[in-house]
């Protein structure tokens, strides 16, 4: 029964920018996580919010040179339906489907899961794996930060407090490959076990190229596996690459027990997702 | 926080409310505007009962800020109807069907349904699956609630304005086993019937509970003074010295063991030492950390071990060694006859909290009428409630009132006192009506759970397959207080064995107490723990001996003529071969088709595993050797309105219906003539708790005598020869101010009901001019030393069986289909029986795969799971009747049996697939893959 907070609803980003700057201001888009929060049960409530609800600037799918650019707002509803999306990179389609249910998926937006940097974050392997990068902005100006740059620590962004998530950039390279796994307990408003994107360029001859292998749920942030990536480079989807592969992932991570599930179980699943997605890859 | 505006258009109407602009649209839409319709279960997202259209798009309205309605269009339940109080298409869907039980899911189920039939008029079941999958619902298992909204979707498409179903209107003597919808259904439907949280007088006040965030420690209060300066607003501050009456309560007058707030020591994480009461905003505004309290934490006995452990402290004086109850059943030699035996099997089981996730959090209001005290409150058992209140304020039980409102699902957990105390003993002190509604966190931090349990049994088997011997001890954590674990102590060992017949049983178990949160009541009282045991082996010993599983389970199920472990002949409505026989056709073909799977040529990809279970069980029907009886008053008015009066709670399950149904069969009228009072401790007899699956059997035994009682003095009045004649000897027909009596040969009789005098019935504004009353006890008889007695007066049968899907590299389980049979006696409505085996379904495979408490760890609705529609497998159910001849017109319950035959058929069944016993609950992935992972290293 906590105490109501201020809230401010711009409708441009320069007058967001301006409340940002003026000192601690919680943003809410879809409210998904922050309505949860404000319980005052698992943080202090914020005593300033920013509804950025009606900043027509932070919608939008769009193709900009070679990239798929997604708007901080655009929802998971919105991505399951974009045309653009289905057409040019599939695999968001299919992770806003294992979000939640409808009602999260109507509210939820793209910049919120980001913003949020669950460990559990569905969409984040993804932005990993395609090499995303985030622009960001305040008053200060605006600037991209890569992906891999962003999500530095448990729940804790790159995103300065006066700074905003504006788009999502996602590179749409000729030859690339990007696939998508879940594992949870339940089969639907599923919070996952363990979320892995697989990310690859196959020219033919040279072998896969610039490999992503980007998890979920088995670390404080969204990860990639280097190791594993690169044993995987240059390689084909063998069934002696998936072992190796498999193999390599199973040392290199370090999950944690908790009531969700166990650390072997994350490491095992994990290992066993990227071996079926590079069997489904190899077709054998 | 300034309020603002707010603009927005609600069910077709602009409305402007002046909230503060993060207030939660759910709490404008229920406090600002009266939409009671739209519930609030979690406040986190995660149960969908707050799903309203936004935008033509379903939401939760919990998660939307009140500024982010502004200019926007909603559409809430209330906005459905297709008239004041008449029902729209989709709402009728759902009343035909079936479809809502308790009917706090209800609500948001409608809205996810309309905004998805909507959007995609053509949706098939699986875009219908996918719609509600958003919402939880704990008492269908949403096989009903995918029917009428995919009836709805035909009779849209085929151009139908109303009426998808066709409500079923029987004649007088034929509502038994006809599916009339639930008599207090219409309201459930239209979102008009109010909750425990929905009674919200003017000036009430709330109740918050300060809580322990220790398992176990001491503690005391300081100066109270400050606080009290601080917020001018506090009316009034309870601590343990302030409970007016007793301050210990419980559900056995020999446990009474648990405070209303405790006195300087605490027993489990959440428990309330402390009341706050004033308005919302005072409460709000202050924090756990400004009151006064000095903790000192003491190491906590966190389970059975610690609790068994030499040095283990005491947690109750009066139970040393932390041993709250034993039980014990013996009956003849069981070493010699396991000695004796051709095979045996033994195996360990190890289940833990179990969480009834009602969708209706605990909620009511209290309010002090001179010396009276008047509870509104959602409960299971209100004159249980009226008896620990009286108690707790000292004054006598006529001097309280239990009002119960619509329950939003029980399942045990709300026959222990939630909110009661604190309302009370607060409206009680400050003469205010108080309202406490607990939040989800609350409500899984201090309810009662599923007892955990540990479990070790051996069963033996002689050479031709038949059972010889059955050992079993069961442990079972019983948490901080006694509540219900004396039953479930007493209740396991008269079941433990399963539904067989042996010549020997040692049967024994202890509860045990914990500094974990209390174990009480959960659908089915420590018996689906037991039933993994014996389940697991009979697998195990028909397949030591080569014999078909069903078959092996036939040969020795308990039958007509059978003598139980207890030493009660079972002279009638032992259905069991029955349920077995009409299960074996589709146990062939199931295991054959999963035989096949598994054979099935390698192609590409991991193979998924199938394979098939069983699960057999039985119930005995009520309190277990203790007298439970119901009362219940049928009268006819003065303006010859007929009223059954009824005290037995409907919590979703049915009894209202059910019992409505016999009545009108027994006075010989249509059940649509008959209104009916319910609960009301001022305006009803005590029909006992609804609980032990007795509403059926027991209550329906006092609605059928109350009404015959009415039938026999409404035809003494008319005169008629034989007025002891049944329903279809002399036709009753109620006419205005008078009731018309027409003989088989023709001669007719009037009674002139202004001329009658009023006669005596509990509810004194009742006006009634005749009256009949029933009481009914089950006839048992105490339990020996040795558990040996008539424990029940019948019992119920059943067996399913589960076909699931392993993947053996994830470790992951997905039930496909399960087939249950069940031994009802009498199915008095077989649409609210098949609702009940549904929803008991969806309960066990909860239990099975996926549910697990731990305490202060997943007190919310996405940390503790339980089944979406996505988790729910296609179910079959077959209604075997096999009338037991003391049940009203045969029936007996299936509340519980319902749950317990579902777990053990799917650990049975992921043992067919890859070979694994799953022995510890719930089979998650982790545990399958790494049992799977032993097999193969062994």
């Amino acid at each position: 029964m906590p105490a109501e907070p201020q809230i401010d609803v711009p409708r441009h980003l320069f007058e967001a920018y301006e409340r940002l700057a003026a000192g601690p201001t919680r943003p809410i888009a879809g409210g998904t996580d922050v309505m949860v929060a404000i319980t005052g049960e698992l943080a202090p409530i914020p005593e300033r919010m920013l509804d950025l609800s009606r900043i027509d600037a932070l919608r939008g799918i769009q193709l900009e040179a070679g990239s798929l650019v997604l708007g901080a707002r655009t929802t998971y509803t919105e991505i399951r339906r974009s045309a653009l999306c289905r057409e040019h990179l599939p695999v968001l389609v299919e992770a806003a489907a294992t979000i939640g249910a409808a009602q999260i998926q109507n509210r939820g937006t793209l910049g919120g899961n980001i913003a949020n940097a669950s460990p559990a974050g569905d969409m984040l392997p993804i932005l990993l794996a395609t090499d995303a990068a985030i622009l960001v902005g305040g008053q200060r100006g605006e600037r991209e930060i890569p992906a891999k740059d962003f999500f530095i620590a448990y729940r804790k962004t790159a995103l300065a407090p006066d700074e905003l998530i504006l788009h999502v950039r996602f590179p749409l390279p000729p030859g690339r490959e990007v696939r998508f796994r879940k594992v949870g307990t339940r089969r639907a408003q599923a919070i996952s076990k363990v979320v892995m994107a697989l990310a690859w360029e196959d020219f033919g001859s040279t072998g896969w190229q610039n490999v992503r292998v980007a998890l979920g749920s088995v670390a404080a942030t969204p990860i990639r596996a280097r190791k594993t990536e690169l044993i995987l480079e240059g390689a084909r989807p063998t069934p002696e690459a998936a072992d190796l592969a498999a193999e390599i992932l199973v040392r290199e991570l370090n999950p944690i027990d908790d009531v969700r599930s166990t650390a072997d179980y994350r490491r095992m699943v994990s290992a066993r997702i990227l071996h079926r997605l590079l069997r489904e890859a190899g077709g054998w | 926080m300034t309020a603002v505006d707010i603009a927005f258009e609600v069910n077709g109407r602009q409305t402007t409310v002046h909230v503060e602009p993060m207030r939660r649209l759910s709490d404008v839409l229920r406090d600002e505007l009266g939409l009671f319709g739209t519930k609030v279960g979690c406040e986190a997202g995660d149960c969908g009962a707050c799903t309203v259209r936004l935008g033509g798009r379903q939401v939760e309205s919990c998660l939307v800020p009140a500024a982010q309605a502004n200019g926007t269009t909603i559409q809430t339940v209330e906005g459905l109807a297709a008239r004041d109080g008449v029902a729209g298409d989709l709402q009728a869907a759902f009343l035909d069907h079936g479809a809502a039980q308790c009917g706090i899911c209800t609500p948001g189920m409608l809205m996810a349904a309309e905004t998805l039939l909507a959007a995609d008029p053509n949706a098939d079941d699986a875009a219908i699956r996918d719609g509600i999958g958003g919402v939880l619902c704990r008492c269908t298992g949403y096989v009903k609630i995918v029917e009428a909204i995919a009836a709805t979707r035909d009779a849209r498409l085929v151009g139908a304005a109303t009426g998808v179903g066709s409500p079923v209107v029987p004649v007088a003597g034929a509502a038994v086993g006809s599916r009339i919808a639930k008599v207090d259904g219409l309201p459930r439907v239209l979102g008009t019937a109010r909750y425990g949280a929905d009674h919200r007088p003017d000036d009430v006040l709330a109740v918050r509970a300060i809580r322990s965030p220790h398992a176990r420690a001491r503690f005391e209060i300081g100066d109270l003074a400050p606080l009290r300066s601080r917020h001018p607003g506090l009316v009034d501050i309870i601590t343990a010295a302030d409970v007016p009456g007793q301050n210990r309560y419980g559900i056995y007058a020999t446990g009474k063991d648990q405070p209303a707030l405790a006195d300087g020591v605490v027993r489990h994480p959440g428990e309330a030492i402390l009341a706050l009461v004033a308005d919302e905003a005072t409460l709000a505004a202050i924090a756990d950390s400004d009151l006064p309290i000095t903790w000192e934490p003491l190491p906590p006995v966190r389970g059975l071990d610690d609790a068994l452990a030499a040095e283990a402290p005491t947690l109750h004086d009066a139970s040393p060694g932390n041993v709250l109850i034993r039980g014990r059943l013996a009956r003849g030699d069981v070493d010699a006859a396991l000695v004796a035996s051709h095979a045996t099997a033994t195996i360990d089981v190890e289940t833990t909290f179990v969480e009834h996730a009602y969708i209706e959090p605990e909620a009511g209001v209290a309010r002090r009428v001179g010396d009276r005290i008047e509870l509104t409150v959602s409960t299971q058992a209100p004159y249980m409630d009226r008896d620990e209140v009286a108690l707790i304020l000292g004054i006598p039980p006529a001097d309280v009132r239990i009002i119960p409102t619509a329950c939003g699902g029980g399942f045990g957990g709300k026959l222990d006192l939630g909110v009661h105390a604190l309302i009370a003993i607060a409206a009680w002190r400050t003469g205010r009506p108080v309202q406490a509604v607990w939040t989800r966190p609350e409500s899984m931090a201090a309810s009662p759970k599923r007892h955990p349990s540990r479990i070790r049994a051996t069963a033996g088997v002689d050479a031709d397959g038949r059972l010889t011997a059955y050992r079993f001890h069961g442990d079972f954590d019983t948490g901080a207080y006694a509540s219900w674990g004396p039953t479930v102590a007493n209740r396991v060992p008269v079941h433990a064995m399963g539904p067989y017949g042996f010549d020997a049983v040692l049967a024994t178990t202890r509860a045990v107490y914990t500094n974990n949160p209390p174990a009480g009541a959960f659908r089915g009282f420590g018996v689906p723990q037991a039933s993994i045991a014996h389940e697991a082996l009979m697998d195990d010993l028909a397949a030591q001996l080569q014999i078909d599983a069903l078959e092996f389970r036939l040969t020795n199920a308990l039958r007509a003529g059978s003598t139980t472990a207890s030493g009660q002949r079972l002279d009638a409505s032992a259905g069991l071969p029955a349920c077995l026989e009409a299960l074996r056709p589709h146990w062939q073909r199931l295991r054959a088709e999963a035989a096949a799977h598994n054979a099935g040529a390698g192609g590409s990809g991991v193979r998924v595993r199938r394979g098939v279970g069983i699960g057999a069980m039985w119930y005995g029907i009520g309190n277990t050797s203790m007298s439970n009886p119901s009362t219940i008053e049928m009268g006819v008015t003065d303006d010859a309105r007929v009223v059954l009066f009824c005290g037995a709670v409907d919590i979703g399950q049915g009894a209202s219906t059910v019992l409505v149904q016999i009545a009108a069969d027994a006075l010989g009228v249509p059940a649509g003539v008959v209104e009916l009072v319910s609960g009301d401790t001022d305006r009803t007899a005590d029909a006992g708790k609804s609980s032990a699956s007795r509403q059926t059997f027991v209550s329906g035994n006092a609605a059928r005598l109350a009404a015959a009682d009415l039938r026999r003095q409404i035809l003494l009045l008319a005169e008629v020869a034989d007025p002891t004649t049944g329903a279809d000897a002399a036709a009753i027909t109620f006419e205005e101010g008078r009731i018309v009596v027409t003989e088989p040969g023709g001669r007719t009789s009037e009674i002139d009901l202004a001329e009658l005098p009023l006669v005596p019935v509990r509810d004194v504004s009742a006006a009634c001019v005749i009256a009949g009353r029933g009481t009914f006890d089950p006839r048992t008889t105490p339990l020996d030393a040795d558990g040996q007695g008539v424990p029940y007066q019948t019992y119920a049968f059943g067996a399913q069986l589960a076909d699931v899907e392993v993947d053996p590299e994830l470790g992951t389980v997905k039930v496909r289909r399960i087939v249950a049979a069940h031994d009802v006696g009498r199915a008095i409505n077989p649409t609210q029986v098949e609702g009940q085996i549904h929803g008991g379904i969806a309960q066990g495979l909860g239990f099975a795969l996926m549910e697990a408490y731990v305490p202060g760890r997943t007190e919310n609705l996405h940390d503790y799971l339980i089944p979406t529609v996505g988790d729910m497998p296609e179910i079959e159910c077959l209604l075997i009747e096999d009338p037991e001849p003391s049940g009203p017109y045969g029936a007996k319950g299936v509340g519980e049996p319902a749950l317990i035959p579902t777990a053990p058929a799917i650990l049975g069944a992921i043992h067919d697939a890859v070979g694994v016993r799953i022995t510890q609950l719930p089979a998650t992935p982790d545990r399958v893959r790494a049992a799977i992972l032993a097999r193969a290293g062994a």
